[in-house]
């Protein structure tokens, strides 16, 4: 193995090959800065330039235009609120707040150091563990998934920042959206009153419109604040005492990607949330989180970025895809004449050793360049607000309309602004609505294929021990919370 | 630099969009077809099969008719947004479009209202892709009869999963092995046929019903097995596994998966006829021979009449499931 990754390292120190590692960064910066513009689409776009290219040079361009596009969408979300990708929405909840505060730069080199620490720990697991953890991901059937989500949900208690109902209210507009579409078992539309609507709400112009359309409302409403005072970035700019005290949280959220990430078909975004809520449960501070605590920042860029090579694990394995961005990877290496598959490492081993050491290299390179970039980038808060709702609305109406190339979109994002703005003045917490979108899908789907199998009873998601766990955990999760809200009241009412 | 950045950005959609709209705008000349470069258009985005095959196509053919082919991916609505890019498009042989049965899943659904058959010019069949029933290796299920007759004496019991919800392509197929064999299963829809062969490796489903090249390296690693193939011929490169009538069900084999070209109706005779001789040219080539094998995938090869035929038949079965499941009356 060693041998071999020694082989691919010195594959990847080619000219070329660094060309390629470069581009593909900076590239993937770009697309995943850009809301609208998701990793997989980026990587499709691409794809297309890869036509001509050598294998090894191909892949390792698309790989690392993945991973740093999974980085560059927690930029924007800091900036101006909008997640550059779905996975980033976690790390809006505390950078803006802290860029609101003067310190986006501190903000961006947070996540951007949490970006880079969490694909290197990531890629060495992926190195150890591709093979026997893509087999072991196997075991996840439908009643795994089902209870995946139902876990996933029931971090709503502690993510909805204030009122539990209200969070809960959340949540239930959020499944009631997903019900919208194709019945993904039947095959018959549900509550769809136009063509567009048959394939569901469109998750990402809908995300867009919550978080930065009702922003830019907001904006509007407050167009006379002055911008806050920017904070300098100091010396080489990373905060080494601030780190030091989310060191567990930066073990926990490289792990949380990588295991969520090798799932297929749960992902980056459900990770990122993941990781949040463990940091916020973690901390001795969870009032703190929401508001602006860099430690939020961390876990979720740290393990967003972790998922990637998370999900290249079945894909470089068994040539399953573990995420919508390596489905497409599996198209470029078609492409290439590769077949992936458990064959990749007998018959073409050259491919998954120098994407292993092009991540490995990527990590401190993406590190480096987005160290550079955050002092660039911090001068978006300089812009008056005025000006900068102008800016950002722009952003959300090309960034819609290029996820699909068409106005529908568009307005789905606008209309998810208003519901967006409404939510928010009535403090219900836009969080649960976006949770519900992420997994509701997921947990239909799952649930009714887990009651096909068994024959219509409830049998198989008791009957199945990681699932059973996960049951229970979810029950724990959503119970603690609610009992200790009920004792502080009482003791409180006793006072 | 970051407003720079945007700057250049947006600069840089508006051009492409000029770009766009003069390429919309240009007649076409009067000049012998074809002297301007030809659109393909795929309904997925890059790097799915039919991408692959509208892009090896489109390679080949380029040296054959003198002119550049360009390929453009139009995704959205399984299909929907090209297919109506296309319906609009000049009928001047420089804009075609790749087809599988989604498209005329579209006919007789979503697109109900909207097209016809007859809105459109069947040029062209670039392949079969034949369904084939698989099991775990480990499966206790050895060949199709095995299964059926577990099936029969335990209705309801078999699990079989595929991509698709109700009246979909992998679901007929089954479907129509199901009603030859008198057998009623369960049927797991899953998101893609890929979806649906990580189930049958997990062991989630007792079958699967999916496409030769999606799992022949797992049949070379033997995690799975082919029980049968719905083709009237078994295939080069599993000549052990039966068709489903050699494994004792006798059924039409014209239902199945394939890939094509269509453009937009009233397009004119001698321009299909030049189309069709550049791809029966592309098709006899080497390298797209090549091609075939190695995704499993088994020669179309069929010129606009006999493949407007097929279509129309493709169509009658859709309709004709359709009506069986209770998709429409």
């Amino acid at each position: 193995m060693f041998e071999q990754l020694a082989l691919g390292f010195s594959t990847i120190f080619q000219p070329d090959n660094l060309i390629m590692i470069f581009l593909g960064t900076i590239v993937g910066y770009f697309i995943g800065a850009m809301p609208g513009l998701t990793p997989s689409i980026g990587i499709a776009l691409l794809i297309p330039f890869t036509f001509t290219m050598e294998s090894v040079p191909a892949m390792v361009m698309l790989v690392c235009l993945y991973i740093a596009a999974e980085y560059g969408g927690g930029i924007t979300a800091i900036l101006i609120n909008a997640p550059g990708t779905p996975a980033a929405a976690a790390t809006a909840l505390d950078g803006y707040p802290m860029a609101k505060r003067g310190e986006a730069g501190k903000a961006l080199t947070i996540s951007i150091i949490a970006s880079g620490w969490g694909s290197l720990i990531s890629s060495i697991l992926l190195v150890f563990t591709a093979i026997p953890i893509a087999k072991a991901a196997l075991n996840f059937g439908p009643a795994e998934y089902f209870a995946l989500a139902v876990f996933g949900l029931s971090l709503i208690t502690s993510l909805s920042e204030g009122s539990l109902v209200k969070g809960i209210l959340g949540m239930c507009f959020g499944l009631l959206l997903i019900t919208i579409g194709m019945d993904p078992v039947n095959g018959v539309p549900r509550f769809a009153f136009t063509n567009s609507l048959f394939g569901g709400v469109p998750f990402l112009p809908a995300l867009i419109g919550l978080f930065a359309f009702s922003e830019v409302l907001f904006m509007i409403e407050n167009a006379d604040d002055e911008p806050a005072e920017v904070q300098k970035i100091k010396g080489i700019g990373i905060p080494f005492s601030i780190l030091k005290k989310m060191k567990l949280t930066l073990i926990r959220g490289p792990i949380i990607g990588y295991a969520v990430g090798v799932i297929p078909g749960a992902g980056a975004t459900i990770a990122s949330w993941i990781s949040y809520n463990e940091a916020k449960r973690a901390s001795k501070e969870p009032e703190t989180f929401g508001t602006g605590n860099p430690e939020g920042i961390a876990a979720s860029e740290s393990a967003n970025n972790g998922a990637v090579p998370g999900a290249l694990a079945p894909l470089l394995a068994l040539g399953i895809p573990g995420s919508a961005s390596a489905a497409i990877l599996i198209g470029a290496l078609t492409i290439q004449g590769l077949q992936p598959g458990p064959l990749l490492f007998v018959k073409h081993p050259e491919i998954p050793y120098s994407i292993f050491a092009a991540l490995i290299f990527a990590a401190p390179m993406m590190t480096i360049l987005g160290l550079f970039g955050a002092r660039v980038f911090v001068k978006v808060t300089l812009i008056p607000t005025r000006i900068l709702a102008v800016v950002v609305a722009a952003i959300t109406v090309l960034g819609s309309y290029a996820y699909s190339n068409d106005m529908y979109s568009v307005w789905v994002m606008f209309l998810g602004g208003v519901v967006g703005y409404v939510f928010r003045k009535v403090k219900i917490p836009n969080t649960p609505v976006v949770l519900a979108m992420v997994l509701g899908f997921m947990m239909e789907v799952n649930l009714r294929r887990a009651l096909i199998t068994s024959g219509g009873t409830p049998e198989l998601l008791f009957s199945r021990p990681i699932a059973l766990i996960l049951l229970i955990v979810s029950v724990i999760t959503l119970i603690v919370p609610v009992i200790k809200e009920y004792k502080t009241n009482k003791r409180k009412a006793v006072a | 630099m970051k407003m720079n950045k945007r700057l250049i950005l947006c600069g840089l959609l508006i051009i492409s969009m000029l770009m766009l709209s003069a390429c919309g705008a240009s007649k076409p000349a009067e000049k012998v077809y074809p002297s301007e470069p030809i659109k393909i258009v795929i309904h997925t985005s890059a790097g799915g099969p039919t991408d692959l095959m509208g892009r090896t196509v489109a390679q080949i053919m380029e040296p054959i008719v003198g002119v550049s082919c360009v390929v453009e991916n139009r995704p959205g609505g399984s299909g929907a947004t090209q297919m109506a890019y296309i319906a609009q498009a000049a009928p001047d042989g420089y804009t075609l479009g790749c087809m599988t049965p989604s498209q005329l899943g579209l006919l007789n659904g979503n697109l109900k209202d909207q097209f016809k058959l007859t809105d459109f010019t069947w040029l062209s069949l670039g392949q079969i892709d034949p369904y084939i029933v698989v099991v775990n290796a480990k499966s206790q299920f050895k060949t199709l009869q095995e299964l059926v007759d577990y099936a029969k004496a335990n209705p309801g019991k078999i699990n079989v999963g595929g991509y698709g919800s109700a009246g979909a392509g992998h679901n007929i197929a089954w479907n129509i092995l199901a009603d030859k064999a008198g057998i009623k299963v369960n049927w797991t829809p899953y998101e893609s046929t890929g979806d649906a062969v990580t189930a049958i490796l997990g062991n989630h489903v007792d079958a699967a019903n999916s496409n030769p090249g999606q799992v022949a390296q797992f049949v070379e690693t033997k995690e799975l097995r082919v029980l049968g193939v719905m083709a009237n011929t078994r295939l080069a490169e599993w000549p052990d596994v039966p068709t489903y009538k050699e494994a004792g069900f006798d059924v039409d084999t014209s239902w199945a998966q394939f890939r094509g070209f269509y453009g937009p109706k009233g397009m004119p005779e001698d321009v299909v006829k030049k189309l069709n001789e550049a791809l029966t040219k592309v098709y006899a080539t080497d390298k797209y021979k090549e091609y075939l094998s190695t995704s499993q995938m088994m020669p179309g090869g069929m010129a606009a009449k006999e493949y407007a035929e097929f279509i129309n038949k493709q169509d009658t079965i859709t309709k004709d499931w359709y009506k069986k499941l209770g998709i429409s009356k």
